[in-house]
């Protein structure tokens, strides 16, 4: 494997985990420090299932996305009843929780020296291939009725349920989904390094995806697509700065999200619509122009 | 065995109600998750390390410089972040990701200049132990209990009996209000990013006395968070029984389970008492707005 693919395998992995975090964040509100522990989850139920049951690659990586989705519902069913501030509280519990399990339960998990041994598998096609089925799972999502729903109670909870939307079976839809998206992340991970350690999925990696969701654009999927490529590319570009790259990478995304708080690209979505629209023919009244006006976030 | 760890327990905890009082104040006038505060707590820990390691200062005025050094550090942070988002009209959640950034940035900052080692302080000045009634009790656990009770003395003091406490009070309940009735608000917040980061940075100081100095001391501020939650949401005694309480339930489940669970166990308490009393503890019950 070159490190050219090595690379793109890595960005990869990245586009469909904040595909999950854009799902989460972006279009329903809320704020998960815990995703990484989702790609934890399906990252070591994938390993385990390949290395102590010899399954085969698919059964494994469909192995990791049924563990985090089982997962996400245990979780989600108590947590998605509070408020949202104690939503991600929770969740920075599980990150925490997932991670002593793992470090404690030496026999199965390999506890702090990690899971060893898993096949390498993972090659960029497959990456690719589930990047895709990801994004397009996720942009029919968004069009259909469970999407405007996520949107409707991300923008006001109680005008949402007034008209007739649950919230609560929403939210837990699209953490579920979010959950299993990570999951399927994870089991490319797992395949793809071959080893897993608890220290690869705690809080500030949860962190750095929501900030990766950020930068690109909260409100715009291409924006979280092609914001993480960015991201991911340039930390591999900063590598040559050795040591100092993490506070490079940290400067200068803290320095767009000061001049341009609403992400790179903002609500602006890529879409035929819009190409029509560059070579100046469909103007016209069946061109709507998308854009969410309102933010949705109130100020307590 | 049982009331050195209830010491240890308390003097623990009341750093983290120190650090869930400043993480609470400015949620209180706000109403947003300041993670930056992590980085406060890191700077104050580092600033005070470097000071009696490299310029050989003794330990209290070590400590002053951390206090002042991190006080004036989160004031920087507002001004840099917070106040040109908050001068666009923009949402707080853009804060959020800031504050987020910021905290990552000092870790990363921290992690560079120190190598990634963990340090410890060279001096036993507050290393030491005495004994009273059989009972050996760690000189650095009375410092920080009085030290945190001094320092919510004075909190409450600058809160209930100034105008700039005056004014906080008001922002706290309603920031348009005090606004309209002619409260400089840049300057409230700044004051209370300014308290924040001293109480963050007395917090950081103290506890790298304690436990030792590393980069990533600055995930205390996920425990603050915690406190200030449990405890009830904008209120700061809350924050303060929060803290304890996360202080308790950490040395406890260390000293009686196991170190490598006891996150996962003091967490799995504090969410199952915040699905019993979503309120908190401190059961003030704030409606939520249409």
């Amino acid at each position: 494997m070159s490190f050219l693919e090595g690379v793109l395998i890595n960005v990869f992995i990245l586009v469909i985990i904040t595909q999950g975090v854009y799902l989460l964040t972006g279009m329903t509100g809320l704020f998960s420090l815990g995703q990484a522990a989702f790609v934890a989850t399906g990252a070591y139920a994938a390993g385990i299932v390949a290395t102590r049951y010899q399954a085969p690659f698919l059964l494994s990586l469909a192995a990791g996305v049924v563990a985090s989705v089982v997962v996400s519902l245990v979780v989600g069913y108590p947590s998605l009843k509070l408020r949202r501030v104690h939503f991600s509280l929770a969740t920075i519990a599980f990150g925490y929780g997932i991670e002593s399990i793992l470090n404690v339960s030496t026999g199965i998990t390999g506890g702090a020296i990690g899971l060893i041994g898993i096949p390498n598998i993972t090659r960029l096609w497959h990456v690719l291939l589930a990047a895709f089925l990801t994004i397009a799972l996720v942009r029919n999502f968004k069009l259909c009725r469970y999407g405007r729903a996520c949107v409707s109670t991300r923008t006001d909870e109680v005008a949402a349920q007034v008209y007739g939307v649950n919230a609560f079976v929403t939210k837990e839809i699209v953490f579920a989904f979010a959950a299993g998206i990570s999951g399927l992340a994870g089991g490319l991970l797992a395949f793809y390094l071959g080893y897993l350690s608890p220290d690869m999925f705690g809080i500030p990696i949860s962190a750095e995806y929501l900030i990766m969701v950020f930068f690109g654009g909260l409100y715009s999927q291409t924006g979280v697509i092609l914001g993480t490529i960015f991201l991911a590319l340039l930390m591999e570009m900063l590598r040559a700065t050795a040591e100092l790259r993490m506070v490079l990478y940290c400067t200068i995304i803290l320095i767009f999200i000061i001049f341009r708080p609403t992400g790179v690209f903002g609500t602006w979505e890529f879409s035929r619509a819009w190409l029509a629209g560059l070579s100046g023919r469909a103007f016209g009244p069946g061109v709507v122009k998308e854009g969410v006006k309102d933010n949705g976030f109130k100020q307590a | 065995m049982f009331f050195q760890q209830l010491l240890n327990g308390i003097s623990v905890g009341s750093m983290y109600s120190l650090l869930a009082v400043g993480f609470s104040l400015v949620y209180n006038i706000l109403g947003i998750v300041n993670f930056s505060h992590g980085a406060m707590i890191a700077i104050g820990t580092y600033l005070s390390y470097w000071c009696v390691r490299y310029l050989r200062f003794p330990v209290p005025l070590a400590l002053v410089i951390a206090v002042i050094g991190a006080g004036l550090a989160s004031m920087g942070t507002e001004r840099a972040t917070l106040r040109p988002l908050r001068r666009r009209g923009q949402s707080s959640v853009f804060f959020f990701i800031a504050s987020l950034t910021v905290f990552n940035l000092v870790a990363a900052l921290l992690t560079y200049i120190s190598k990634g080692n963990i340090e410890s302080y060279p001096s036993a000045f507050l290393t030491g132990s005495f004994t009273f009634r059989g009972l050996m009790i760690p000189r650095i656990d009375v410092v920080m209990l009085v030290i945190a009770i001094l320092s919510l003395m004075c909190l409450t003091y600058v809160l209930f009996r100034t105008r700039i406490g005056l004014a906080i009070r008001a922002a706290s309940y309603n920031l348009k209000a005090a606004q309209l009735m002619g409260i400089n608000i840049d300057w409230v917040v700044a004051g209370t990013f300014l308290m924040a980061g001293l109480l963050a940075g007395i917090g950081g100081s103290l506890l790298g006395v304690k436990y030792a100095v590393y980069a990533d001391i600055g995930n205390m501020v996920f425990k603050a968070f915690f406190s200030c939650m449990v405890g009830g949401l904008g209120n700061l005694t809350g924050a303060i029984w929060g803290g304890l309480l996360i202080g308790l339930l950490e040395t406890f489940t260390c000293a009686y389970i196991s170190s490598s669970v006891s996150p996962a166990i003091t967490f799995t308490v504090l969410i199952v008492l915040l699905l019993l009393r979503p309120q908190g503890l401190s059961g003030r019950v704030t409606e939520e707005k249409i």
